[in-house]
This record gives C-alpha cells, sequence and structure tokens, in this order.
C-alpha cells in the first residue's frame, strides 16, 4: 500500500517557446533546455516563478566580489574591535584611578586619534550587528502552496495559460546566499558542473548530509560508479540550464515548505534532472517525496521557538497573573479532575495534527450561546483525545475566538469521583457542588472521556445514575461539556435517549490520512530517538504507517502507527540496534503479531516456490485445487493482491471425504506456519436466521448467552491470520449467506454492536457437497467424462446459491471423488503417519507394497470418501498392534510388519 | 583579469565579467543598505517590538483583564464580602500594574532614541576629538 504524501498536483513545471511565442506544459519528467530559446518555469496554484539568464549571470558573476567585500569588511570590523576594548578597559581603569601611576596611559587616552580609535571602534560594532542581523532577518519568504484545483489544470491543458490570474515571483530573489555561494563556486566560463556540485552536496554539505542520513542510506563513490552517476552522465550545463536547475529547485522549496532556496533544494533538483540518481536512491527503496519529507522534519526541527518579543510571530493573551482572581475556585471538583491545559503546558508536542477541521466546528460549537456541548464520535484510536489537547494548545496559545479566552478545560474522572464519593455523604451532593462551581467558575469547559460512563454509573444510596444528575447543567448550557464516545456505544447509550442527544452537537472524527500520520511520528522524533537512544530512519515511519494501515485494522491511525513505531524502537532497543530502518519495523511488528511481513528471503523464496510441491505431497488427488490455491497464496505473498480483499476466497465442491477440509487445514499450516490455525464455522447450525447472531456477536447486552458465547466476529478479531472454513454453505439461512458478499467485497464484516472486523488477512474456504452423486456416478460411468460432470455440478450449485454470491469467489473448485489408485496413496500416508507414531516407542513398523493397495480395496466405499480408508486403518493395523503391545509380543527396539491376514 | 563574456547557444552576449558590479559600487550599495537597514527597517522593527511589549506587559498583568472586570467579585464569590475584595485588590493593584507598564514603555522607547542617535553620535564623536 502506497503511503499518499502531499506533494502531488501542487506545482506544474511550463515551458515557454521563445520563437514560437507558445506556451506549454511540461509532461515528461523535468526537461533541461540548453537553448536559450527555450525556457522553464513554475506555477501553483496562486503565483507563477521565473528567472532570466542575465539574472543568473548577474548573480553568479557579482557574487564573489560581493563575497570578497563583506569578507573585508568583516576583518577590518573585527580587528577594530581590538582596540576598542582596550580603550574602553582603560577608561574604567582611568574612572577607578587604578591608572593614576600611569601617566603614559593617561595622556595616551587624552590624545583625540585615541577618541577617534574609540569612536570608529563602536564604529565596526554596529557594522558587525548590521551584519549579522541583516542575514537573519530575511524579510523575503516563500509563500506556502496549496493544491491547483483539477478544473484550473483542465483549462490550462485546453485554453492554455492565463498568466493574468497568477502573481509573478522572482526566483532571484529568494535563492539563500549559501547557494548562490555554491552555484558561483561550480560554474567556470558559463558552465556549472553539475557533478562535482552534486558530489560536494552529499560529501560535505550539512544539512544535504543530515537528509541523506535520516533517509537511511549513504552516498559513496563506489554507488555513484554503480549507478552511472558520474562526470559524463552529469555533464556541465550552459547558464539557460541552470536557470531549469534553480526552477526546480524553488519547486523543492516549496513543495518542502521551506523559506528560501537552500543547498537541499538544489540537491533534490539534481536529484530529478538525472534518472540514474532517482535509480540509485529506488535501489535502496527510497524516493523522492521521502527525502522531501525529511527536509520539511528539518525545518520543523530548526523552527524558532515562540519568542514572545519577536513582532513576526503571533502573540496570543494569556489573561496573565490576574486571570485567576476573576474567575470561580473548583475546589470540590479538583478532587476528581485534572486540567488539560496545564498538563499540555508542559510538553513541546503537538496535538490535533490532521483534525483541523474538527477542532474548528469544535470551536464554533463551544462558543455558541446555547446548547454548547460537543460530543466526538469516532472509532478508538482516531485521535479524540488529541482534538481535546489541540484545542487546549489553541486555547493555551490564545488561538480562539472571545468566547473561549482563557477557558480551562477539565477532564472528570468517574472512577475518582466514585472514589470520592465513598468518603462524601453522598454522591448526588458531590455531583451538585461540583457541578455548582463549574457554573461559577465562568471559565471552564467540562471534558468526560468515555461519556457513556455517566449513563450507567449510578449513586449507591438513592440509585440516581450521574448522566441523570447531571442532565440539569448539560441542558441549560451554563458551562460547556465536551464528551468522547465511540459508534457502538453512542448507539447503546445515547441514541435511545432522546434528551441526552438531542443536547450534544455531534462532531465525527475520523480517521486521519497517511501523509498527516507520518507527520505525528515526525513530530515524535525527538522524543523516542532520546528515550530509546536510537536513530529513527525515515523509511521506518514510512513503514511503520504503511504496516499499521494494512496489518493493525484493529485500531485507527494515528495510534496504531504510533503503537507500531513504538514496539519497533523497544525491538530494537532490546537488541541493541541503534538505527531504526523499515525492515526492523517490519521484523518488530512480524514478531509481534506472529505474521510475515518482512521482505521475503531466500528461504522463504524456496519455500513459496516449493508450496505447491508440499501440500501435494500431503493432499491427494486434487491437484487442480492445490495449484490454484497455491497461486493465491504466492501473489498474497508477494504483495500484490487486493490488500482490500481476503488473501483468497475459495469454495471447494465435492462429496464427502475427498480432502476439502484437510486441504484447508494444510493450507493454513504451510501458509501461516501455525497447526490447527483454522476456523471452522458447520453452517447446517446457521439455518436459522436467529443464528446470525453467532455470526456477528449477539446486540442483546444483557443476554448471559450473548456474553459467554464467542461469535465468529470474536475469534476472527482474536487471530486475524487464519483460514477461516464455512463447511456445508448451502445449509446456511439466504441472509446469513448475504453477509458473504461484504467479506469478499471489502474484506471486512461489521458485528451487531457496530464494530468492524478486518478478513483482509484471511483465507475464506467455504464447502459443498451439492452434486455429490453426479461426481460419484462420474466414477462409476466411463462414459462420462469428469469435465461434463464438472460442469453439471456447476449448473446444480447456480441453481442452488446465488449468483451475487459464485460471482465473489476467487474460484470454485470440483474435488474430484477418490479412485483406487489416490486411496492407495492416501493409505501409504496414513501409514506413514503410524509409522511415525511408533517410532516415537521405539517400534519400526514395515509394510510390503501390496498392504496399501489391500486396505485401499477393502476400505473404498465410493460415498464417503477417504474416510472408511482410516477408519479401516484404525480398526485393522493399529489394532492389531495396539493388542501386540498390551501382550507385550511387541516391545521397543523391534520392528513388526503389517501382515496380509490382517486385512480381512 | 581577462574578461569574461557570457554567452547563450546563439552566440549573442548575455553578460561581461567587467559589466558586474565594481567595488566602489558595492561600496555605495553597502552604505546605502546599512543606512536603510539602521534607519528605516530597524526603526519599523523597533516600534513593532515596543507595541509587542505593550500588550504582552498588559496581558502579563492582566491589566485590560482587570479593567473590564472591575466589578466582578473575588473568585465569582457574589457575596458581600466577595464584591469588597475584589474592589480592594484591584484598586490596589492597578496602579502598580500601571506604573510597571508605563515604565516598560519608557524604557524601550529610551532604546529607540539611543538606536536612532548611537551612528551620528559615534561619528560625531569620533570626528569632535580632534577639535
Amino acid at each position: 500500500m502506497e503511503l499518499e504524501f502531499g506533494s502531488k498536483q501542487k506545482t506544474l513545471i511550463g515551458i515557454h517557446h521563445k520563437e514560437k511565442n507558445s506556451f506549454s506544459v511540461s509532461k515528461k519528467g523535468y526537461p533541461v533546455p540548453t537553448d536559450e530559446n527555450q525556457s522553464i518555469f513554475l506555477l501553483t496554484r496562486d503565483h507563477f516563478f521565473s528567472i532570466t539568464t542575465p539574472q543568473i549571470s548577474y548573480l553568479l558573476y557579482s557574487n564573489p566580489k560581493y563575497e570578497k567585500f563583506e569578507k573585508i569588511k568583516s576583518i577590518i570590523s573585527n580587528i577594530l574591535i581590538v582596540p576598542g576594548v582596550l580603550i574602553t578597559t582603560a577608561y574604567i581603569l582611568k574612572f577607578t584611578s587604578l591608572l593614576d601611576n600611569f601617566p603614559l596611559i593617561l595622556s595616551l587616552l587624552n590624545n583625540p586619534f585615541t577618541n577617534f580609535l574609540f569612536g570608529i571602534s563602536i564604529f565596526s560594532i554596529l557594522l558587525l550587528w548590521h551584519e549579522f542581523y541583516s542575514d537573519r532577518d530575511q524579510q523575503m519568504q516563500l509563500p506556502l502552496i496549496k493544491k491547483i484545483p483539477q478544473r484550473d489544470i483542465d483549462e490550462i491543458n485546453t485554453v492554455g495559460f492565463k498568466f493574468g490570474r497568477y502573481s509573478n515571483i522572482d526566483i532571484a530573489k529568494y535563492i539563500s546566499s549559501e547557494t548562490i555561494q555554491l552555484l558561483s563556486d561550480f560554474t567556470l566560463n558559463g558552465e556549472f558542473d553539475i557533478y562535482h556540485c552534486f558530489k560536494i552536496l552529499t560529501d560535505e554539505t550539512f544539512e544535504v548530509q543530515q537528509i541523506v542520513r535520516r533517509g537511511g542510506i549513504s552516498i559513496d563513490n563506489e554507488k555513484l560508479e554503480n549507478s552511472d552517476v558520474n562526470s559524463d552522465t552529469l555533464p556541465k550545463i550552459n547558464l539557460s540550464s541552470i536557470r531549469a536547475l534553480l526552477v526546480y529547485a524553488v519547486e523543492e522549496a516549496l513543495l518542502t515548505e521551506s523559506k528560501m532556496v537552500n543547498p537541499e533544494h538544489i540537491f533534490l533538483a539534481i536529484s530529478k534532472m538525472y534518472p540514474q540518481i532517482i535509480k540509485m536512491f529506488q535501489k535502496e527503496n527510497i524516493n523522492l517525496d521521502i527525502f522531501r519529507e525529511v527536509v520539511k522534519f528539518q525545518n520543523f526541527l530548526n523552527r524558532r521557538k515562540a519568542k514572545y518579543l519577536d513582532p513576526d510571530q503571533p502573540y496570543y493573551r494569556k489573561g496573565g497573573i490576574g486571570k485567576q482572581i476573576i474567575y470561580g475556585y473548583t475546589f470540590i471538583l479538583s478532587h476528581f479532575s485534572k486540567e488539560i491545559n496545564k498538563k499540555i503546558a508542559e510538553t513541546n508536542d503537538i496535538f490535533g495534527i490532521g483534525h483541523d477541521e474538527e477542532v474548528e466546528n469544535l470551536v464554533s460549537v463551544l462558543g455558541k450561546v446555547t446548547n454548547k456541548n460537543a460530543l466526538l464520535i469516532g472509532e478508538p484510536g482516531v485521535g479524540k483525545s488529541s482534538i481535546i489537547l489541540g484545542l487546549a494548545q489553541r486555547i493555551n496559545k490564545g488561538d480562539v475566538p472571545i468566547q473561549l479566552k482563557d477557558k480551562r478545560i477539565i477532564e472528570l474522572d468517574i472512577n475518582a469521583l466514585i472514589a470520592h464519593s465513598q468518603n462524601a455523604s453522598s454522591m448526588e451532593e458531590l455531583m451538585i457542588k461540583a457541578m455548582t462551581e463549574l457554573s461559577k467558575a465562568g471559565n471552564t469547559i467540562l471534558y468526560i472521556d468515555e461519556i457513556q460512563q455517566i449513563v450507567p454509573t449510578k449513586a449507591q444510596e438513592s440509585g440516581h445514575t450521574i448522566a441523570g444528575m447531571m442532565l440539569p447543567y448539560i441542558l441549560n448550557s451554563k458551562f460547556p461539556i465536551i464528551g468522547s464516545i465511540n459508534y457502538s456505544d453512542y448507539k447503546k447509550y445515547f441514541y435511545s435517549n432522546e434528551s441526552l442527544r438531542q443536547s450534544f452537537t455531534n462532531i465525527e472524527t475520523k480517521e486521519i490520512s497517511a501523509a498527516d500520520a507520518l507527520t505525528i511520528l515526525e513530530s515524535k522524533i525527538p522524543s523516542l530517538e532520546s528515550n530509546f537512544n536510537c536513530f529513527i530512519t525515515f523509511p521506518a515511519l514510512v513503514s511503520a504507517v504503511e504496516i499499521s494501515q494494512r496489518y493493525i485494522k484493529e485500531r485507527k491511525l494515528p495510534s496504531s502507527a504510533v503503537q507500531t513505531i513504538e514496539a519497533a524502537c523497544s525491538w530494537a532497543q532490546a537488541n541493541g540496534i541503534q538505527k531504526i530502518t523499515s525492515e526492523h519495523v517490519s521484523k518488530a511488528i512480524s514478531l509481534q503479531k506472529n505474521i510475515n511481513i518482512t521482505e521475503i528471503n531466500q528461504e522463504e523464496s524456496n519455500k513459496l516456490i516449493k508450496l505447491e510441491e508440499n501440500i501435494k505431497s500431503r493432499v491427494i488427488g486434487q491437484d487442480e485445487a492445490v495449484t490454484v490455491i497455491s497461486e493465491a497464496l504466492r501473489r498474497a505473498r508477494a504483495d500484490i493482491r487486493n490488500p482490500n480483499k481476503p488473501i483468497g476466497s475459495f469454495l471447494f465442491i465435492g462429496p464427502t471425504g475427498v480432502g476439502k477440509t484437510y486441504l484447508a487445514k494444510v493450507v493454513g499450516e504451510e501458509y501461516f506456519g501455525v497447526e490447527d490455525t483454522i476456523i471452522r464455522l458447520d453452517m447446517s447450525e446457521y439455518q436459522e436466521i436467529s443464528s446470525i447472531n453467532k455470526f456477528l456477536g449477539s446486540s442483546e447486552g444483557d443476554s448471559i448467552l450473548s456474553q459467554t458465547e464467542i461469535s465468529l466476529i470474536d475469534r476472527i478479531k482474536r487471530s486475524p491470520h487464519t483460514v477461516v472454513l464455512f463447511d456445508e454453505i448451502e445449509k446456511a439461512h439466504p441472509d446469513i449467506l448475504n453477509l458473504f458478499l461484504q467479506i469478499f467485497d471489502e474484506g471486512r464484516l461489521t458485528s451487531n454492536q457496530g464494530d468492524t472486523v478486518d478478513f483482509t488477512h484471511a483465507i475464506i474456504v467455504c464447502t459443498s457437497n451439492i452434486g455429490s452423486k453426479i461426481l460419484l456416478d462420474s466414477l462409476s460411468e466411463p462414459n462420462v467424462m469428469w469435465e461434463e460432470a464438472k460442469e453439471r455440478v456447476l449448473l446444480e450449485l447456480r441453481q442452488v446459491l446465488k449468483p451475487e454470491l459464485l460471482n465473489r469467489f476467487d474460484d470454485i473448485i470440483v474435488f474430484q471423488p477418490h479412485d483406487m489408485s489416490n486411496l492407495s496413496k492416501i493409505a501409504v500416508l496414513e501409514l506413514n503417519q503410524l509409522a511415525k507414531r511408533l517410532a516415537e516407542k521405539e517400534i519400526t513398523l514395515k509394510w510390503t507394497q501390496q498392504i496399501p493397495m489391500l486396505i485401499a480395496n477393502k476400505a473404498n466405499d465410493p460415498g464417503n470418501g477417504a474416510r472408511p480408508l482410516k477408519r479401516y486403518i484404525q480398526d485393522n493395523v493399529e489394532g492389531q498392534i495396539a493388542k501386540a503391545i498390551i501382550e507385550q509380543t511387541l516391545k521397543p527396539g523391534e520392528e513388526v510388519e503389517i501382515k496380509e491376514s490382517w486385512i480381512v | 583579469m581577462e574578461p569574461q563574456k557570457i554567452q547563450d547557444n546563439s552566440g549573442s552576449q548575455l553578460i561581461q565579467f567587467e559589466k558586474t558590479d565594481s567595488y566602489s559600487k558595492i561600496l555605495v550599495y553597502f552604505i546605502q543598505d546599512f543606512l536603510n537597514w539602521w534607519y528605516v527597517k530597524m526603526p519599523i522593527r523597533h516600534l513593532k517590538i515596543l507595541g509587542r511589549i505593550s500588550v504582552l506587559v498588559d496581558d502579563n498583568l492582566s491589566m485590560s483583564l482587570l479593567f473590564k472586570n472591575f466589578f466582578v467579585p473575588w473568585h465569582r464569590d457574589n457575596s458581600l464580602i466577595g464584591y469588597f475584595f475584589g474592589f480592594l485588590v484591584k484598586i490596589f493593584y492597578l496602579p502598580i500594574a500601571l506604573l510597571i507598564y508605563l515604565l516598560s514603555i519608557l524604557t524601550y522607547l529610551a532604546v529607540i532614541i539611543i538606536w536612532l542617535l548611537l551612528p551620528i553620535a559615534t561619528l560625531v564623536f569620533s570626528i569632535t576629538s580632534f577639535f
């Protein structure tokens, strides 16, 4: 599952042909025109970026002179500070009368030249001041860009550019002095040496080295040579081409939300201009999007901390020392609550990432005059608490409307309330006092996590629920209340309660995007690295998000991704690994979840190639079925299957005893590597519609039966990596069969309680005995061809099961009834297993070649497949051996041969 | 130094090395830039900082907040004592806060004046030292 980064459709590269006076959009890669008549420009939603060749020439050729001037100025200014310091010291000593005995120094101090030197020295400090601050105080900053609407792109492609609607930005003004220096250093006689510039960037430029390291790779001479990155493939380019390079660099600066075009953007621009560099990165499983994220992350780290005196940064009023005295106390409430604003002020983390819309909604609900209660509804782990923390952070900053200024978010701890009520006279009294405090305080927002708890929690004495006690306060909206709840609890506790439902404005909390989840992980890098003493590469973060999306369906982003990266860090620490890569994340989660999500190694590759062979050696006579299943499993492991569907869904048809269930079991063992991994449901138990509860779990919460019974949903939740076998599917109620459509199509099923259960890591096998008679008859009637019998069975199947269900199976496999040759092979397998069991008792079992054939012949019962054969071996062979062991005629270390006389 | 001629593909001359800025021009640019920074950009910035200091001090000392809620009782205790105590505290506190506020503003105004005088004063000091 590829992670969608946010860089798509934000920029367009345009080409201007001067001679034809035409403008077009570059559709293929990144052209590097060498002709002055062609120029490259960049378009964003609102801006149009360009640079001219004379501008570049001016920058490159004037720059050395400016550099030289600056250097001389700086040296002179620094030298002039020395006499200034000496003269200042002498003045101080003179005023403290310590120089009275040094007339020479005193006379020097009275010399007008000394005073002149002192004045000049002070002036040199002013010059250095100017030099230092004018460098840092960059007035020009690249704008933040937004996605270009599709209709604008369509219009450009059909009608052409309408330059009037864009503001033109001159790229030359946004190139940092370091970048000009870099370009200037590698330009000689109008030619820019791309290769050596790239080498310097990767070998010596600190920012680029940081980015490459964080990207989890290294770039050395050997790698460059092996990837055909050399001075021949990266030729020297002329000034017209440098123009393209700068346009691509400014594109990178915009995509990475940087303020200026810096050397790291030149590195990214060169990388994308030359496919061999991209290929070199791809070999190490890294792409430019990841590097862009790294640059963004570096910008985030370098971002200045809020400086209150910096007028360029917004200042939010916090209320100051007098804030406390104009708001009421919450003495009683403080015993069973905590203030979120205080907690949040102590951390540097950013909360509410990816939930801007929900936070905005919450702010607008809380700012209302009436009905200012909000209910955050969402799946567990989607970040409901993070929204509250994000709101608290905004209140702390003061970045909220006037109604919410200076508000405190107080989280009610219901367990602490119950505990505290044991010491108080009654819970009612406690609650009334706390609510009165809240009403009076005037600056509080009450937050109740898992708000459904207030509905069933009752006061011991009166039996009143907390919800009942709070209802008057909820209704009169004296103070805002925020609750958080998941869908199933909302349905259970709120949906049926009209007054509660009406008092809250619902805010649906959706799972955040993978890109937002990545941003959250990025913000956690500093704390994770210091906590686990490790270095986290970006591919590891990307991998954590992808794995969470794909394999941890029981939790949502970002919670699942945070847990994944923490698990990987913890695992790495335990194994002494300091640099965490994507492989380490896969490995840690593979071990934790007992599934295989690592890259396919040689050993496993051999195993997958031999998968079909291995299954065939265990399942006799069903080669077609084995081939189909093996292909599906290989597809799944190679990661090319549809990730939103089960690994495979198969319908096995055939008479009893042909190995349908056995094949499903073997597949589970071979693929998941665990014995008894199969979940088996006998569909004859699901003939009534009421049995749907066994499938989906009961919606009747009070029934004792429903609380103890384990539904299919529960079993899948417990072990999602499994084979699910639905036996005799045709016997199930048609409404239950309809549930299969959702499983096959979307790889999930929603329980009666509203939980969604994931089937995308399961192999679904349904079996049916439909058409068994036709298949068995085909054995005894030599005139009936197998293919013909199969056709007839499938025809019969279509009459029993709905076509929409049948069409959703990956494959419908008809199992052949066993003939004598197959039964004989099965007999050998069974005897081998018996021999293995006896070998544990140090008894060797032997038999002649005729024995399996004899057993097959005696146990042949066409209606029952291989089952009678197993029973026959049990009764006649195992029985005889058991008797001999008990009579002590057969002892450990001895041999026993199956006699023909046993097969009667 | 051999003058370098930068040409495009068609051979037309784009720039000549001698046409780039001379050192005298760079010096003039520098003086212009320095004066612009010291006497235009920085005073504007200083005035913005002064505005920020005004907001910051007012916020931290809760002056506007207390003026707005002058008649709100102490910790919203709507009793006679609450009203009295709240009123009393504000009567004593606000003049002190106002004094701190004015001192902060005046101090920074002094800094701005010193800033503006500094280059001229230094040059005047240097030149007058000979007379």
